[in-house]
This record gives structure tokens, sequence and C-alpha cells, in this order.
């Protein structure tokens, strides 16, 4: 990547985070007035057997 | 054995409108995969250049923004399948030299095995067990923020090991925004089958190119 591309880039991707904030700030927000229970069981298994599973492709592609 | 939970009852026009909305996103899903996936091949077969990163990066999201502003209309399908065109043309030019290095077909393949398998079993897992991930939504975001900022460094830094630190986080940030994406259509928190196809497509596009990155790193390949 050429240098000029690399800071256009990076104010391109700087702009999108900085613009991205206040809706990371409501996603807690709106996290927090939820009063559904959290299954952060059910995301973190599934989570595990898909870093096992590509382990095991990578071990497969070597 | 009987189940004392409370049951709570959904009225079936919700039932058969969840549906109607799980059935037109896999079949938006299926032909915009199918179509990028053709882009790709004749952009390889013909060589076609790489546009260049800011090309890539203003092509995305001026795409995405008008996937958005056109959800409600049949535009909005002619949008869908610019952005997974535009992603198709550059999935084929990122690809296309892997093909020359030795093993680079096979991890190619191995990337698009890996993903169909990680997609079909995420989607499986969210659409069976109906659990809701809407609470995931602060905390995926938060981890794409933070890739992107990563991303950024490493234009200047050049580290291989950030590189593939960066895409073992993206593959389980994108696997995590399968379940969550999913849920969020089964829960009725996304109703617009347009939104939810460029949201899942978005979601194993990245996945596969992850998983193309990742793999050809430790293939020895690099």
């Amino acid at each position: 990547m050429e240098d000029w591309e690399k800071i256009v880039s990076a104010i391109i991707i700087g702009a999108l985070v900085i613009f991205a904030i206040p809706r990371l700030k409501q996603l807690f927000e709106q996290e927090k007035q939820d009063k559904e229970e959290k299954d952060w069981k059910g995301f973190i298994i599934p989570m595990v057997l898909i870093a096992l599973f590509v382990i095991f492709l990578v071990m497969s592609v070597r | 054995m009987y189940n004392d939970q409370p049951t709570i009852a959904r009225p079936s026009e919700s039932i058969l409108s969840t549906n109607k909305l799980v059935k037109n996103t896999y079949i938006l899903l299926s032909m915009t995969v199918i179509f990028s996936g053709i882009v790709g091949y004749f952009v390889m077969q013909a060589g076609l250049p790489y546009p260049g990163f800011v090309v890539y990066l203003v092509g995305v999201i001026g795409l995405f923004m008008m996937t958005r502003w056109l959800r409600n209309s049949a535009f909005g399908i002619l949008a869908v399948f610019a952005l997974t065109g535009f992603l198709g043309y550059i999935a084929g030019t990122a690809l296309a030299p892997l093909l020359q290095v030795q093993n680079g077909a096979d991890v190619i393949l191995h990337a698009f095995g890996g993903t169909g398998v990680i997609f079909l079993g995420l989607s499986a897992y969210a659409l069976t067990t109906r659990k809701n991930f809407n609470f995931l939504g602060g905390f995926l975001f938060a981890g794409i923020l933070i890739i992107l900022v990563a991303a950024v460094a490493n234009f200047f830094l050049e580290m291989t090991a950030l590189s593939l630190a960066i895409s073992s986080v993206a593959i389980l940030i994108f696997s995590g925004y399968i379940l969550y994406d999913t849920s969020r259509m089964v829960h009725g928190h996304e109703t617009n089958y347009i939104t939810c196809t460029v949201n899942l497509y978005i979601n194993i596009w990245m996945l596969f190119m992850h998983l193309v990155n990742l793999l050809m790193a430790l293939s020895g390949n690099d």
C-alpha cells in the first residue's frame, strides 16, 4: 500500500470510528435497560468450538 | 416431568412474519453469495486489477449506506447485488495471487468449507435454540471498533503477528455477529430482509477473508 493510501485510509477509518462511538454508547445503554437474562454461556461455548475448529483447519492445511 | 417456567405465547401472525422474514433472507442471501462467487470467478479469470484500499473502503461504505437508504424499496435489492458484486470483485482480486502460490487453492477451499461449516452451524444453533443474543450488540460493536483501530495501526507497523491477531479476533467477532444477527431476525428486533441479508452477507464475507488470511499465513505460504 502506498503512503498516501495508508494516510487516507487511516483518516476514513478514524472518522468512521469517531462517528460510531455514539452508536456504541447507545448499544451499551440499551443493554443496561434490557431486563432479559444474558446467556453468556450460550455464546462462549460456540465461540470455543469455533476456535477449536479453526485450529483444526490450520492443522489440516499445514 | 413438566416445565414450570411461564410460557410466553406468540401470536400466530408474528410467527408467520418471522418465518417469512427468515425464508426471504436466506433466499436472497444464497442468491447474493452465488452472484458474488460468479463475479469473483470472472475477476480471477480475467485478471482484473485490485482497485486499491481507498476505493475498496469508499465503495463498501457507500454501497452499504445505499442498501440502508433503499431497504424499503425494490431498488434495495439492486443495491444489495451492487454491494455483494463489489465485494465479490474485491475477493476475486485478493484471491487471484494466492492461486499462484503452492497450496494456495487448498487454503482457499479450506477457508470456503470452514466458513460454510461455521455459518451453517451457528445459524442452526441460533434458529433451533431461539436464544436471545441481543445483549451482545455493544460487546461485538466494541470488538469491531478495536479491530478497525488495530488495522489502522498495522497499516504503518506492518507486523505479521498483529495481522494474524486481528484475523483471529475478527473470526470470533464475525462468528458472534452471525449469532447476533440471526437472533435479531428470529426475535423480531430486525424485520427488514434486505438489512438482514446485507448483515449476514458481510459477516460471511469477513469471516471467509480473515480465515483465508489466517490459513495462508499459518500454512507456511505467507
